[in-house]
């Protein structure tokens, strides 16, 4: 049951790495996939411009293969629409995405997008509409009642507009972009106290707002209290300095975009994948991730994507390759630590597995995950109980779930403290009363004399 | 009084009878004709492009090489003036010059054009001694010397040139003996103003940045090479030039408080924006707050840009700013800014509210219609139908040559944008329905307003990046009465720069001054142009001289351009 447990934290904490927005599921795009991947870019042999059109090339062509492939998919036409917006096409952009709302009108993106073209295309009204149709899709989306909000005071319906904003700081009360849009609208509307009040809020949630400064800037001088706005003034002088400071010194050349470049080709890729892959054909998707990965060595989500891929397949030496592969491109991130350990201990490679752990809580002392997983690998080893309470206790102290309390009495009972075990196995049941593990554990201890 | 003029009926038809001897031209003119009324017919508005008929053959050079110099992308502006006092107006252009790995048979230069009226001009560069070769991005006119005549200051890519006019036709390059080369800097707008009141004018010099070949870059967008923007650059102070009243100037930035400001300066305005009887100056300001500087009436400046609400738009956020004029649109007597900016922006109506604030009115008087897909450029504030308030004129055109390629909400040629006024302080796109000039599509940088033809409505002459000119002549169907002021100073300077002239006729009272450099780093309207609607002839028309007395006329004709001369009635 434990080594179960341990498969099931391995896979839930792999998933909770896709952090993708990417192409919509496509669930049920079950057709096969024809032609297989041709690199066209290879950058120690390319010149920059030769590279940038080998990669748009090979971004075009993948995506016109997955249109072949899911011809009626809403997710193949979202990609399509993604890709064609990241190179400047807002026209067969807004086309694609259209298709794909027509194929799933519950295509959130599809529909978030296409009310952004409108909007900065000043066709107001119709931007509302989409925005709106967005919301009833995704009713808690953070940021849509903002936009909405913009595109009513671009079209000078600022009372509307505050409706909408006061809506999204009732559900995101922590939302300095709401704040500030209030605090615009109410200036506009000349009611300076309220608007006052709104920068105000939005300085205390993001202190170095430049913006709400210059508002309340402007407020006090309509106010006639022009010494105060100058105090404003002065803050916004030196907000934008720094900024502005930043923007001078940022490069532009085709090292940049060939960065941001290969960043679109592997997002279309990983689009492309989990069509294939939520349609069933694991092997072409291993080829998108693979080429992906070998693309930009430096953007880990396609190795986080493969190592999935390799461990929901059954194939965890494949998957600890890469998660090594990670740990060697970018050796801060914990997560990757955390994964070795977890998928190290499933094939046995125990020297691995507690130097991972150990590594996961240096990298990130204040999160409970390095101890709580630490501890899980020397109760599953039995190889140091008295520690494994040690690093549960201190993991409770940085994060209180059910999994930590459950590890907690785990290692309670392993050392003997039956009451601390009983106490600990009661609150994992409180706050997962669903969990028949917990309950099963718990009146297992309970029965011990 | 000088130069009255009927405004006379130009209906197209009465052109091609005057025009046309050939009977099948006739024909086919009259053909053309019936069809182009119709397709305006009921139109406030109506501009031709007569740009081929006008003999000039000027064509404007960036000086590219393609190592895509970022000066290229912002050049030029011109000057419209009466250089030899003939009582019309003729025109300037300034042009490029080759940039480095750039080669031109013939070496580019600055042109003039004497006009010659009924829409014909004649190149007099050579003899007027006025075709600089430098690299020219702004300039103005103003009589610097009060000797009676326009003289030229054009600020380069480079060195910049005084011409002293010498009232016979021909100009002497002074630069070295006044003092006002300023450097080898990269120049933007230039104006003449008198900012201590003492009567003679001064010189505001805007600067860009700090280029040189070993700072020049490039970016890439989407794969293809383009020009970078002017914030990889250093920004470069702006100088103020005191005139001595010797024909030399002195740099007075530093004590005037205008150095205290640096940014990426572009196109400049000089006007008295707060009513206090002295001109303060407006700068345009590319990716940066603009400023304002507000003058103490000793030449003395605070900038208050940013706390009065011109820096920025509406949210705050700082706009690539091209060109800058103004006027009052809402005949509140009061003068309100506009300023135009780059693609994706609108180009901004800063609206006065009279107590050293301002409102950007922008979304709602609709001043941004048609703006935010277009990198605009040139601008101007006049009553192209003399319904007795201000319409907009905007050129258009994108700077990035290769746009196309990789933008398909933008185009580097462009049609420029017309916006007429309600008359109740709202603004409606009437480019499409406003005559085949507003078809043009090139390009468009510098443009430049003032009645080319003397017949009581405004013309436009735009500068085009390495194109032709456009030169449109106004022929909307008249709508209303309307007057030309010219003023003379005698104690303040010669030419009324900085003067406020008030119009009061019947219910409507506008005002207006005279400005030297404006808009898109260009010169035009020393004369001034007040439309009067149905209204048969001006009540009073009051005349403030910078550092002069106030002058007051009443019941005066309209439908004239009316001379004023510092102290004396009417001429």
């Amino acid at each position: 049951m434990i080594l179960g447990l341990i498969v099931c934290v391995i896979v839930v904490g792999v998933l909770l790495q896709r952090r993708f927005s990417g192409a919509n599921d496509g669930a049920r795009e079950t057709q096969d996939s024809s032609g297989s991947i041709k690199p066209r870019a290879v950058a120690t042999e390319l010149s920059p411009e030769e590279e940038t059109a080998a990669l748009k090339q090979e971004e075009m062509e993948l995506a016109q293969q997955v249109l072949i492939d899911f011809p009626n998919g809403s997710g193949s036409h979202m990609l399509m629409g993604d890709l064609y917006a990241r190179h400047g096409n807002t026209t067969e952009a807004v086309t694609f995405w259209e298709k794909s709302l027509e194929i799933d009108p519950t295509n959130f993106d599809a529909c978030r997008n296409t009310g952004r073209i409108a909007l900065e295309t000043e066709q107001f009204d119709r931007a509302v509409e989409l925005f709106r149709k967005a919301l009833e899709i995704r009713p808690n989306s953070g940021d849509l009642r903002s936009d909405i909000a913009e595109a009513l005071m671009d079209s000078g319906k600022y009372a509307e507009a505050i409706t909408e904003l006061q809506q999204e700081i009732k559900i995101f009360p922590l939302s300095f972009t709401a704040r500030f849009q209030l605090a615009e609208a109410y200036r506009q509307q000349k009611e300076y106290d309220r608007a006052i009040e709104h920068y105000e809020q939005t300085i205390r949630l993001e202190p170095e707002h430049s913006h709400a400064y210059y508002g309340l800037a402007m407020v006090y001088t309509r106010m006639g209290q022009r010494d105060k706005a100058k105090e404003y003034v002065a803050t916004v002088r030196k907000l934008r300095d720094k900024i502005d400071s930043v923007y001078s010194s940022r490069q532009s050349g085709y090292r940049e975009y060939l960065t941001s470049l290969r960043a679109s080709v592997v997002k279309t890729y990983l689009d492309a994948e989990r069509l294939y892959r939520d349609g069933g054909n694991i092997a072409r998707a291993e080829e998108l991730l693979n080429r992906a990965s070998g693309l930009d060595r430096n953007n880990t989500r396609s190795l986080e994507r493969l190592a999935s891929l390799y461990y929901t397949t059954n194939r965890a030496g494949k998957a600890l390759e890469c998660f090594e592969r990670i740990a060697r491109a970018d050796p801060n991130n914990h997560f990757s630590h955390l994964n070795i350990g977890r998928v190290a201990t499933q094939l046995r490679m125990f020297d691995k597995a507690e130097r991972a752990f150990r590594k996961t809580i240096s990298l990130a002392p204040n999160n409970p995950a390095g101890y709580r997983e630490l501890a899980r690998f020397y109760l599953r080893t039995n190889t140091n109980a008295a520690r494994a309470y040690t690093l549960a206790k201190k993991a409770i102290t940085l994060g209180r779930n059910a999994e930590a309390y459950f590890l907690l009495g785990w290692a309670a009972d392993v050392n003997g403290d039956r009451t601390g075990a009983l106490q600990a196995m009661e609150q994992a049941i409180k706050l997962q009363p669903r969990n028949p593990k917990y309950r099963q554990i718990y009146e297992r201890i309970k029965k011990k004399n | 009084m000088r130069g009255s003029r009927r405004k006379t009926d130009r209906h197209a038809l009465i052109r091609v009878w005057q025009q046309t001897h050939c009977g099948l031209q006739l024909i086919l003119m009259l053909t053309l004709s019936i069809v182009l009324s119709q397709a305006c017919a009921g139109n406030s508005v109506v501009f031709r492009d007569v740009t081929k008929e006008t003999g000039i053959t000027f064509r404007h050079t960036d000086g590219s090489s393609g190592e895509r110099y970022i000066v290229e992308t912002v050049a030029s502006g011109l000057a419209l003036f009466d250089y030899d006092n003939d009582g019309d107006v003729d025109i300037y252009f300034l042009n490029g010059a080759p940039l480095k790995g750039a080669k031109f048979r013939v070496q580019p230069k600055n042109a003039l054009y004497r006009n010659e009226g009924n829409w014909k001009f004649t190149d007099v560069t050579e003899r007027a001694r006025v075709g600089d070769t430098g690299y020219g991005l702004g300039v103005a006119a103003g009589d610097y010397d009060n000797d009676g005549d326009l003289d030229i200051y054009v600020n380069n890519h480079g060195p910049n040139v005084l011409y002293r006019n010498d009232g016979n036709g021909t100009f002497t390059d002074v630069t070295g003996k006044a003092g006002v080369a300023n450097g080898s800097r990269t120049g933007a707008g230039a104006c003449f103003l008198d900012m201590d009141k003492d009567g003679d004018l001064d010189l505001y010099v805007s600067s860009y940045f700090d280029f040189s070949y070993e700072k020049h870059k490039t970016g890439v967008a989407d794969g293809f090479d383009v020009y970078i923007g002017p914030a990889s650059f250093p920004a470069a102070p702006d100088v103020l030039y005191r005139n001595n009243g010797d024909g030399t100037f002195t740099d007075v930035s530093k004590s005037s408080g205008v150095a205290g400001q640096v940014s990426w300066g572009m196109g400049t305005i000089c006007s008295d924006y707060d009513n206090d009887g002295d001109t303060d100056i407006y700068v345009a300001n590319d990716g940066a707050g603009n400023f304002l500087f507000e003058n103490d009436g000793t030449g003395k400046f605070e900038e208050v840009g940013l706390i009065s609400g011109v820096a920025y738009d509406i949210h705050g956020d700082g706009q690539g700013s091209m060109g800058v004029d103004c006027g009052d649109y809402d005949n509140d007597g009061l003068l309100d800014f506009y300023v135009t900016s780059y693609q994706g922006q609108l180009a901004t109506l800063y609206k006065n509210l009279g107590d050293n604030a301002f409102d950007d009115v922008t979304r709602v008087t609709g001043a941004g219609e048609g703006t935010v897909a277009n990198v605009t450029w040139g601008t101007g504030l006049a009553d192209f139908d003399n319904d007795g308030d201000l319409d907009i004129f905007i050129a258009c055109g994108h700077l990035l040559d290769n746009i196309d390629l990789f933008d398909d909400r933008s185009t580097y040629f462009e049609t420029n944008v017309l916006l007429t006024n309600t008359g109740d302080g709202k603004f409606v796109n009437a480019s499409k329905q406003s005559g085949d000039g507003m078809k043009v599509l090139l390009s468009s940088r510098g443009a430049a307003l003032d009645d080319i033809d003397d017949d009581g409505d405004i013309d436009v002459v735009v500068l085009n990046s390495r194109r032709e000119p456009t030169i449109l002549r106004n022929d909307s169907p008249s709508k209303g009465h309307w007057l030309g002021v010219c003023l003379r100073g005698v104690k303040t300077n010669r030419n009324g720069v900085g003067a406020r002239v008030k119009v009061v006729a019947g219910d409507l009272t506008q005002i207006d001054e005279v400005h030297s450099g404006r808009g898109y780093q260009s010169h035009y309207g020393t004369r001034l142009h007040f439309g009067l609607g149905a209204r048969e002839k001006a009540d009073r028309i009051e005349v403030r001289w910078i550092g002069g007395p106030v002058d007051v006329f009443e019941n005066i004709a309209v439908d004239q351009v009316l001379t004023i001369t510092e102290g004396t009635g009417p001429e």
